[in-house]
């Protein structure tokens, strides 16, 4: 819960006139927020005018948003659950473009040629090797006539557009039918209409038309199958399984109660988990905890392995997935709990007793060393160079990550270069160029700081007690982010850093913040800052269960309605 | 149908079946019937774009009479073909006069493109300013700063030179991270890589078989029919969407055009037969270091037959990005590019060194490549002789992120528009105002130049602060 406001106190932040870093650092809003109130329309009272969030600020339904394309991970979850296909097409695509480390931002998404083209060929195989099977199942396959193509167009496109089709679509694909089935027969003219649905925007596409909402002119809210859809892909990241569409079916999914009973529902489902694991998998960046991503000297590190860092991967999602499905308070033991899950080579690295097996267990570890995902082996290999650590690549991960601060890139014409490591010298040494020099000072005084907090994890995330032949230096601060009392943001240690990020609002904030961009794919607004708000509250009253989290992700005036379309956008 | 490119007796002899070399691929051999060899082939380009920086002393090369730059001497700050160096804080250059040579000697960095000697522009002198630091890449080929700020050159030549050609361009790449973009159709329309050439092979040569033209007349009519369907629900859609979704499925519908107008386009794969690939066991075997040269030559290797085949006559051809964490372990450089080399010291000479390796490789890529092109005959000559390749380098030097003086290699000359076998200095050096650049010329003279030699109509290129006309020298 929130400490009161009074006993903050916040170290000095000022930057040095004209080089400020233009680092946008998160709002902090942590005060009650939540919604106003009304439980049929959003920031609109009955009258039209604008209802006032507790700072005084008008409330507003949600900005405008728009569609959203599939992500490759939703493609193949997609093509997997509708046609029984595991090959995992998209693949192959064209990467997603990215947006704060996430490849669902709908903003940033483009089509091109290539992708089109991608997606008819991946089309094409997908019908080729699917079709016979589906007209076998036919009950009508006997006659295999336009009206018996009809009737699987309309329930196969069900589930694709994952709303009933048009009298006009339907039509539509009974004339793509007709052209296979003059040319080749029935199965070829329903291969050509499910060729048809899989390159169509209501497939590839989240297309929301929404429906008005009773008294409230201009506000919509998504349909009952498009609410479907809103739940699945958030959830699971696929299409929605039978009973929600027959929720949406039976327009079931208008209150908040049904959505959140949904909700619960859908969290039991095994795919939720690797979904889940996929939200982790951008934010912290996991995909680039390997080999080719990450190389150390072995002749400095013999005892780092290429296998060690798959098993360091696989450590750090176990952690993460325990802390959203098992933990009553992940958002908080993500940085301060002191244990993980290692198997037998991962706990002879850490040095710890462990499992004898290669099966991955919780261990607790020592809490004066090590402190939820921060000092994981995955995350400290990846955060250093070959040869030695990185503390401005670890204090960049802290602002981003779990600041939700935008750190730019440095500026032209800047030697970048550090001295390579050389006995009788520390990191912290040669990194003190960045603080003297005024170029780099403004933002490596945000980051380096931090960074050098992490001096007592090595290049490969070992331990290290002294380094060049000195003892570690693991003193660091934090600037420009506001800490309850005691805490300042001075600490000597990781494990010290952790427990202070932990209770800051701000931390709480970002990660708030980072579940709502992968949740709605985009970036939050002003507009959205009393969904952030409610969110935020309703996390922390629950003492940072993230579980509660995703439902109340559910829960928003953000997710239960459409913002203002139309021309003026 | 095109049919003006490849002589009979080129066919008929199986010289494109046999003369390149294939590590993963089967080359095809061309069945077409060439009954109008006397046609002028089509001019085609392709940028090759590597990243990290050089060793300026070890990559540039020497006037006669000039020394080699000596082993295990540590680079210099900002150094310019060993006339004179740039100060950055007082923003003046030694003046560099203008030098075009034609019997300069070869530096280790380039060493491995003597043998196409003729064919090459070297050009030192070019400066650019994209950036910052670490952002260099999304410039390279819009000339302008920033992400997607604008069209980029292939995709400017592609606009008038692909003419009815199946694909537009091919965009491929090796190690090439999430996030990286060449190659944009315009402001924020990136067309991105691909890295699996597997993927590239599937979506390049499916349909170079069968030579069947009845079943690819089928094909073609019932993909238009699909095609068309899903045209006509986007028109739909649009009736009802939002503006800014109107915008997302109107760049879908947009995409599918562009497939569709390219559906009857498949004359090379009427004419040339189909290859083979070998198919990798190992997942996502292509985004493994090691693979890294194979993947490359087996991407030039399909881009040299699509170009004998007419497939596509615009391509980029891209390695990793400066800012990843690439290893080149087949040259012993086992660390990561940008950690151990991009950031390392001047006077760290096994860095140095190294880096001189990666030049020597890049040159010998590029001539391999260079060599596939000749070997494919065409018309009176080969593949090679309408070919216009911009090898352009992300920076300068890696650990100073600079990006004046650029690397900038020009190999063919575009039927003759050019006059290749040269190296030039371009007049360079006194005081600059800031931004610091130019020092000598800007990168997008050069660029406007190539799209000039490509016949477009144009009279700037890029970001308008950095451009001042075109580089004319090139032609003589």
């Amino acid at each position: 819960m929130l400490k009161s406001l009074g006993a903050r106190v916040a170290l000095a932040t000022a930057l040095l006139p004209g080089l400020a870093c233009t680092a946008e650092v998160g709002s902090g809003s942590g005060g009650p927020g939540g919604p106003n109130g009304i439980p049929d329309a959003p920031g609109v009272s009955g009258g039209g005018t604008s209802a006032v969030g507790p700072d005084g600020k008008p409330l507003g339904p949600p900005p405008p948003t728009v569609v959203r394309r599939l992500s490759r991970a939703e493609y193949n979850n997609t093509v997997r659950d509708l046609l029984n296909d595991a090959t995992r097409p998209a693949d192959s695509f064209l990467v997603d473009e990215r947006k704060l480390g996430f490849d669902n931002i709908a903003e940033v998404q483009t089509a091109s040629p290539v992708r089109a083209e991608q997606y008819m060929l991946a089309s094409e195989k997908l019908v080729e090797q699917a079709v016979s099977s589906l007209v076998a199942s036919l009950p009508c396959a006997a006659t295999a006539d336009a009206a018996c193509a009809g009737q699987l167009i309309r329930e196969f496109g069900q589930k694709a557009y994952r709303r009933p089709l048009s009298d006009v679509e339907v039509t539509r694909l009974l004339g793509v039918f007709q052209v296979g089935n003059d040319g080749g027969g029935f199965q070829r003219g329903i291969g050509l209409a499910l060729r048809t649905m899989l390159i169509s925007p209501s497939f590839l596409f989240r297309v929301e038309l929404g429906e008005p909402v009773a008294n409230t002119p201009g506000l919509l809210r998504p349909t009952s199958w498009e609410m479907a859809s809103r739940l699945s892909y958030l959830i699971l990241g696929t299409l929605p399984d039978a009973e929600l569409f027959t929720a949406a079916s039976q327009n079931a999914l208008s209150s908040k109660e049904q959505v959140r009973a949904q909700a619960e529902r859908l969290m039991g489902d095994a795919r939720a988990k690797a979904n889940i694991t996929h939200l982790h998998s951008q934010w912290f960046d996991l995909a680039s905890i390997d080999p080719v991503h990450i190389k150390k000297d072995a002749a400095l590190f013999p005892k780092f392995s290429d296998e060690l860092l798959f098993l360091a991967r696989k450590e750090t999602e176990t952690f993460l997935n325990d802390l959203v499905w098992n933990s009553q308070e992940g958002a908080k033991a993500l940085l301060t709990g002191s244990y993980s899950f290692v198997n037998a080579k991962l706990a002879a690295f850490y040095g710890v007793t462990g499992p004898s097996t290669e099966n991955f267990e919780r261990v607790a570890l020592d809490p004066t060393r090590r402190s939820g995902i921060l000092t994981q082996v995955g995350i400290l290999a990846r955060l250093a160079h070959a040869e030695q650590t990185s503390p401005t690549l670890r204090g960049k991960f802290v602002r981003e990550r779990f600041l939700c601060t935008t750190i730019p890139p440095p500026p032209p014409t800047v030697n970048a270069t550090l001295q390579p490591p050389q006995a009788a010298s520390t990191t912290r040494a040669r990194l003190a160029q960045h603080l003297v020099d005024p170029t780099c000072a403004g933002c490596h005084n945000l980051i380096d700081p931090i960074g050098l907090g992490f001096e007592h994890y090595d290049a490969t995330g070992a331990w290290q007690e002294q380094e060049g032949g000195q003892a570690v230096d693991a003193s660091g601060f934090v600037t420009g982010v506001t800490f309850d009392a005691p805490y300042d943001g001075t600490f000597n240690g990781v494990p010290a850093l952790a427990v202070q990020l932990a209770e800051s609002p701000e931390v709480q904030a970002c990660i708030t913040k980072q579940w709502f961009r992968f949740a709605y794919g985009r970036e939050e607004t002003p507009l959205d800052e009393a969904v952030l708000s409610q969110l935020q509250t309703g996390l922390e009253g629950s003492g940072g269960n993230l579980r509660e989290l995703l439902l109340l992700l559910t829960q928003t005036d953000a997710f239960m309605y459409r913002g203002p379309q139309g021309e003026t956008l | 149908m095109k049919s003006h490119r490849l002589s009979r007796r080129a066919l008929l002899s199986g010289a494109l079946g046999t003369s390149i070399a294939l590590p993963w691929l089967e080359a095809m051999l061309p069945i077409r019937n060439a009954h109008g060899a006397a046609e002028k082939p089509p001019l085609r380009f392709v940028a090759l774009l590597t990243c990290g920086g050089i060793f300026p002393e070890r990559f540039w090369p020497r006037l006669p009479g000039e020394a080699l730059y000596p082993m295990n001497l540590p680079p210099k700050q900002a150094y310019l073909g060993g006339a004179g160096s740039c100060n950055d804080d007082n923003l003046t250059c030694a003046t560099v006069p203008a030098t075009d040579s034609t019997d300069y000697v070869f530096s280790p960095g380039l060493e491995p493109l003597a043998r196409h000697r003729k064919d090459l522009l070297i050009v030192e002198g070019l400066d650019a300013a994209g950036g910052p630091g670490h952002d260099q890449w999304p410039s390279m080929l819009t000339g302008r700063k920033g992400r997607g700020t604008g069209i980029s050159l292939d995709q400017a030549i592609a606009n008038h030179i692909s003419g009815d050609t199946k694909f537009k361009s091919l965009n491929l790449g090796a190690r090439t991270d999430n996030g990286t973009v060449f190659s944009y159709y315009g402001v924020d329309q990136p067309a991105l890589q691909e890295n699996d050439p597997q993927a590239v092979f599937d979506r390049v040569f499916a349909e170079v078989a069968p030579p069947d033209t009845s079943a690819i007349d089928r094909m073609r009519a019932e993909r238009k029919s699909v095609l068309d369907a899903a045209l006509a629900e986007i028109t739909d859609l649009n009736q009802k969407v939002s503006q800014a979704d109107r915008v997302k499925l109107q760049n879908y519908f947009d995409s599918i055009r562009e497939v569709e107008s390219r559906l009857d386009s498949v004359a090379g794969g009427l004419s040339c037969g189909r290859p083979k690939i070998a198919s990798m066991p190992q997942e996502k075997w292509w985004d493994n270091d090691i693979n890294t040269p194979t993947v490359l030559s087996t991407h030039l290797d399909m881009l040299a037959m699509a170009f004998a085949c007419d497939l596509t006559r615009v391509a980029t051809v891209s390695v990793g990005n400066g800012n990843s964490a690439m290893s080149l372990p087949w040259l012993g450089v086992t660390e990561s590019f940008h950690d151990g080399l991009g950031h390392a010291m001047d006077g760290n000479m096994d860095a140095q060194n190294k880096i001189g390796k990666i030049d020597a490789w890049n040159s010998e890529m590029l001539a391999g490549f260079i060599d596939r092109l000749k070997s494919i005959p065409e018309g009176d000559g080969t593949v090679f002789d309408s070919t216009v390749i911009l090898w352009v380098q992300e920076l300068t030097k890696g650990n100073a992120h600079n990006t004046d003086n650029m690397p900038h290699v020009l190999a063919g000359s575009a039927q003759g528009y050019f006059k290749t076998g040269r190296y030039l200095r371009l007049p360079r050096g006194g005081k600059v105002e800031r931004p610091p650049y130019p020092f000598g010329r800007w990168s997008n003279d050069l660029k406007l130049s190539v799209l000039q030699s490509m016949g477009v109509d144009a009279n700037t290129f890029g970001d308008p602060e950095q451009f001042t006309a075109p580089l004319d020298v090139l032609r003589g």
